[in-house]
């Protein structure tokens, strides 16, 4: 089964691999937790809104390894209420500061010019958003190969919810 | 007028250099290859010339009546390239095996300024070595653009430290004492065992009979760049035809080079499960500076008969400039008043530098005989101990963040490994080679614990409360540490925690391997094993085939599979340390496995006119990775992978000693969660010669490698808004940047003079000429604590003396 499996291997590398991009994002400690209900993160792609991540936020309780983020926001996994994506930005138990939420997705970003965060309702599973944006930005070059903007409330461009930054499959 | 001079001399002295270091057959005439064998036992490789004709198969000229095609008996020289002795588990053509196996022999080392195993592999096609990770704190060689993949034996001894599975691969290892390295590419569980994923390295050390046979230098001093110091002592004496012994000394001294940080790290984000965060960068530049590092080495073997008792020792006290953060570890690093004169920091001192202990000793004891005419038996007996302590390890220097810096104690028992293995090798009826035999291993490693002491200086909490020190209105220290001020009296809150439990683990194997030569133009090879350990079991197969339509040329087909369990760091590690330094350890992760298809074509012309010697070979391989371990921001985990690559080598050698090479190797490697690897280059490759003139006593050699253009992730340098404080330039967790690593040239150069006074030979190096200090980007693709690439420390130099007699 193996040999099998190596040659089907070689016959479809000849193919497109996965491209896969990296999503960074900040968000401010103000950023309301979620119970049920999930942000969920788009990107404007060809004219398209397409889903990067969905993740929910919540106060992570004092647990093996995680003790010294006790207290502290996190952004976990909807399904997976133990993967922990990351941390909203805060202040760590030996006073230096944390923050940093981190995906991994298997689509192309390169091309992406704008992110935008909603929150959707609990149960909510379609790719769609279902509601206006909580946060938005435009994408562009930070001239070190990777996307990058500020996220902002809409309409309030005072109002900084967090950063975001996309590492494309290829460097720019 | 020149040149042309130049030029006569040349050539007019290969016409009148004899042949250094082996017996050539009888002058071939016109038409007719030289065929060599051994005098032991014939090669299987080796089918008599049958044409009389040359590489290109041209017809003999008319009237010559080509000589019967019966081959020539001589003696190999002992360091004969074509040969594998350890390799194949048996004394092998290359040119017969169905594997890729490359040799270097010691005289190919020395002739390439070759200084530690890592730079030897940095020759090999379809390996680089010389990498480093975490900031020069673990070095590694990738084997088609993966690290952690290899097997690295020393006579026959596994030299992969059990808690990092890290291989011996720099000065510990003293290359003075090796006689000869054979590194076979690709996968070789079956016939290796465990660890064996993508390559087996194996290192043969000398003895009394290849010292003396070899014309060794038996005292060697070097002196170089970087306060560079070296001294390496040989001697074998034979008491009899039985009883034979061999020792070597090695003691090298040096301090690290010194760098120029453009963004030193003051704080940074600690590795998972600790929570991500900004990093600060100093706002100015930083020189670093060190004290010494010093490793000393013995190798040896005592041979009574058809028993051998071997050794491979090494002490290492390694002072490191910089910190596996990123932080320059110079003086500024202990604020105490032991430091800190009145007029600023004083000459730094020995006792509190960062030193990394990382010992290494290798004891071994073997029986081989001959139990039939066509039956060899080999047993083999080892006992391995490693010491790994980092007293103390340098995180962060100090900064308003951390007043006293970052420091943490890591110290352990160390680990121990006692091994046994037993060998059968049978010549059969038919043409069958077959190997079989078992080993067993078992580790034992000893707990490692880290002692992480508070960064907020003394008694950092104001309130009072349970702890409360006395005679400190109020302050005690945070919750989970002691107050310990005997032990540090700058840092005197400090904690005591397991890091990794102890830990014991079993490993085995049986296998069965033949190598059936059909006919002398064909052969097959096919093997099984079955592997056992405390947390896998598998059965492992390979299988090849070789035809050599002409003598000196070759073609290979082969399928081999490899497995590597994880290490004790990937599984055992603790999370739930209060210094937040710790890896997120997975005690569920599985054994990696590879698998490889390759295919091989190879030539090789040996002849007694100008050209003595040619080779090449062309190699393509696709392999697959399952389950390959991965080390993202701290966090162990596994995914899946597949490389296909072109390896492409080729050797001369010219009568009157002159020499060179090229490898060259195309990599692309896929990660089923990266994708592209971006931070594996795409291109490797090596030039290289040698000549000598005027009988030996001058000659230049030179050796220009090249790593392809690489990427690497990791947080900015350079700030977008402009974000700064008191402290430092403040990184965010988003400020990212994708460093292009550009193609980096490495261009050593040596003149040296062989033979003055009839023993004494002269040598100046120096190594990086281009000055090109090249960085070398993470393993793990990773932008966190470990990750920014740090360049070499550009143009160094050494002069060496050898005396043999």
């Amino acid at each position: 089964m193996s040999a099998t499996r190596l040659i089907a291997v070689l016959v479809l590398a000849a193919c497109e691999p996965v491209r896969v991009s990296e999503v960074a994002l900040t968000l401010s400690a103000s950023t309301p937790p979620t119970s049920g209900d999930t942000y969920e993160l788009f990107a404007t792609l060809n004219g398209s809104a397409v889903s990067v991540a969905r993740f929910e936020v919540r106060v992570v309780d004092q647990a093996p390894g995680r003790d010294t983020s006790a207290g502290k926001k996190a952004a976990i996994d909807p399904v997976d209420l133990g993967h922990i994506y990351g941390y909203l930005d805060d202040v760590g138990d030996q006073g230096l500061p944390i923050g940093g939420i981190r995906f991994v997705v298997p689509i192309d970003l390169a091309d992406a010019v704008e992110l935008f965060l909603t929150l959707e309702p609990a149960g909510d599973t379609d790719p769609v958003p279902s509601a206006g944006a909580l946060a938005e930005c435009s994408l562009a070059p930070t001239g070190r190969g990777v996307l990058g903007c500020v996220l902002r409330r809409p309409g309030d461009k005072t109002f900084t919810v967090g950063t975001a930054a996309i590492v494309p499959p290829e460097a720019r | 007028m020149l040149p042309f001079a130049l030029a006569a001399l040349f050539v007019g002295d290969w016409c009148r250099s004899a042949p250094v270091g082996e017996d050539l057959p009888p002058p071939a005439e016109e038409g007719r290859l030289a065929s060599k064998t051994s005098s032991e036992r014939p090669l299987p490789s080796a089918p008599p010339a049958e044409r009389g004709t040359g590489l290109l198969g041209t017809p003999p000229a008319p009237g010559f009546e080509p000589i019967p095609p019966e081959p020539v008996l001589v003696d190999f020289p002992l360091d004969e390239p074509g040969v594998a002795l350890a390799a194949a588990k048996s004394r092998l053509s290359v040119h017969a095996s169905t594997q890729v196996i490359t040799i270097l022999t010691a005289e190919q080392l020395r002739d390439r300024g070759v200084r530690t195993l890592s730079g030897a592999l940095r020759l090999v096609p379809g390996w680089d070595g010389d990498r480093v990770d975490f900031y020069g704190w673990t070095e590694d060689a990738l084997a088609r653009g993966q690290a952690r993949t290899m097997l690295v034996l020393v006579d026959g001894v596994g030299t992969l430290e059990p808690t990092r599975n890290l291989p011996l691969l720099d000065h510990r290892l003293p290359i003075e004492a090796v006689r000869r390295i054979e590194v076979t590419s690709g996968p070789g569980s079956v016939l290796w065992g465990s660890h064996a994923l993508l390559g087996v390295v194996h290192v043969i050390t000398y003895d009394a009979e290849s010292h003396a046979l070899g014309r060794v230098p038996s005292f060697a001093a070097r002196a170089g760049s970087d306060g560079l110091g070296e001294v390496s002592l040989g001697r074998g004496w034979r008491f009899s035809d039985a009883v034979s012994l061999f020792v070597s000394a090695t003691y090298r001294t040096a301090r690290p080079p010194s760098l120029t940080l453009d963004a030193p790290r003051i704080t940074g984000p600690t590795p998972s499960p600790e929570p991500d965060g900004p990093s600060q960068l100093a706002q100015a530049q930083v020189v670093t500076a060190s004290g010494r590092s010093h490793v000393a080495s013995s190798t040896g073997q005592l041979k009574i008969g058809p028993l051998s008792l071997g050794w491979m020792a090494s002490l290492s006290r390694e002072a490191m400039a910089i910190g596996p953060g990123g932080g320059a570890l110079n003086g500024t690093y202990f604020p105490s008043s032991e430091v800190q004169g009145a007029a600023g920091p004083r000459a730094w001192p020995d006792t509190l530098e960062t030193r990394l202990h990382d010992s290494v000793t290798l004891l071994w004891l073997r029986y081989g005989a001959t139990l039939l005419p066509a039956l060899d038996l080999t047993t083999q007996l080892s006992w391995s101990w490693w010491e790994l302590d980092l007293l103390p390890l340098g995180v962060f220097p100090t900064s308003a963040y951390a007043p006293v810096g970052l420091r943490t104690d890591v110290s352990s028992d160390g680990a121990h490994r006692l091994g046994g293995n037993l060998d059968l090798t049978a010549r059969l009826p038919g043409g069958h080679r077959l190997v079989t035999g078992g080993e067993v291993q078992a580790d034992m490693g000893s707990a490692v614990r880290i002692r992480s002491y508070w960064p907020g200086g003394a008694l950092a909490i104001p309130t009072p409360g349970p702890g409360t020190v006395a005679g400190t209105t109020g302050r005690r220290c945070p919750d989970g540490y002691d107050h310990r001020p005997d032990l540090d009296p700058a840092r005197p809150c400090s904690t005591l925690q397991t890091q990794l439990p102890e830990r014991s683990r079993a490993t085995g194997g049986l296998y069965v391997h033949d190598d059936w030569r059909v006919t002398d133009a064909f052969g097959l090879s096919a093997g099984v094993r079955g592997h056992f350990d405390d947390r896998d079991s598998a059965v492992l197969f390979s299988a090849g085939l070789v035809y050599q339509p002409l003598p000196e040329l070759a073609l290979r087909l082969g399928y081999a599979e490899g497995i590597r369990p994880p290490d004790r760091e990937a599984t055992d590690g603790v999370a739930g340390l209060v210094s937040g330094i710790a890896l997120d350890a997975d005690s569920t992760l599985p054994s990696a496995r590879s698998r490889a298809v390759e295919a091989d074509i190879s030539g090789e012309w040996i002849s007694n006119a100008l050209l003595r010697r040619a080779s090449w070979r062309v190699s393509g391989a696709f392999t697959l990775l399952d389950d390959a371990l991965t080390r993202r921001a701290g966090r162990y985990d596994t995914s899946d992978r597949h490389v296909g690559s072109v390896e492409l080598a080729a050797s001369l050698e010219l009568r009157g000693g002159a020499s060179a090479f090229a490898a060259y190797t195309f990599l692309r490697a896929h990660d089923q969660t990266l994708g592209r690897m971006r931070n594996v280059p795409e291109h490797l490759a090596a030039l290289g010669g040698r000549w000598s003139g005027w009988r030996g006593l001058f000659g230049v050699s030179s050796t220009l490698t090249m790593r392809g253009a690489v990427e690497d992730l990791n947080r900015a340098n350079t700030l977008d808004d402009g974000l700064s404080n008191a402290v430092g330039d403040e990184v965010l967790a988003t400020e990212l940047e994708v460093t292009e690593l550009p193609v980096a040239w490495l261009w050593r150069l040596g003149v040296e003079s062989r033979g003055l006074f009839g023993a004494l030979d002269l040598a100046f190096w120096v190594d990086d000429l281009l000055d090109s200090r090249p960085a070398d980007p993470d393993l793990d693709f990773d932008d966190r604590i470990f990750a920014r690439p740090q360049p070499r420390s550009g143009r160094s130099f050494w002069a060496e003396a050898r005396v043999s007699w």
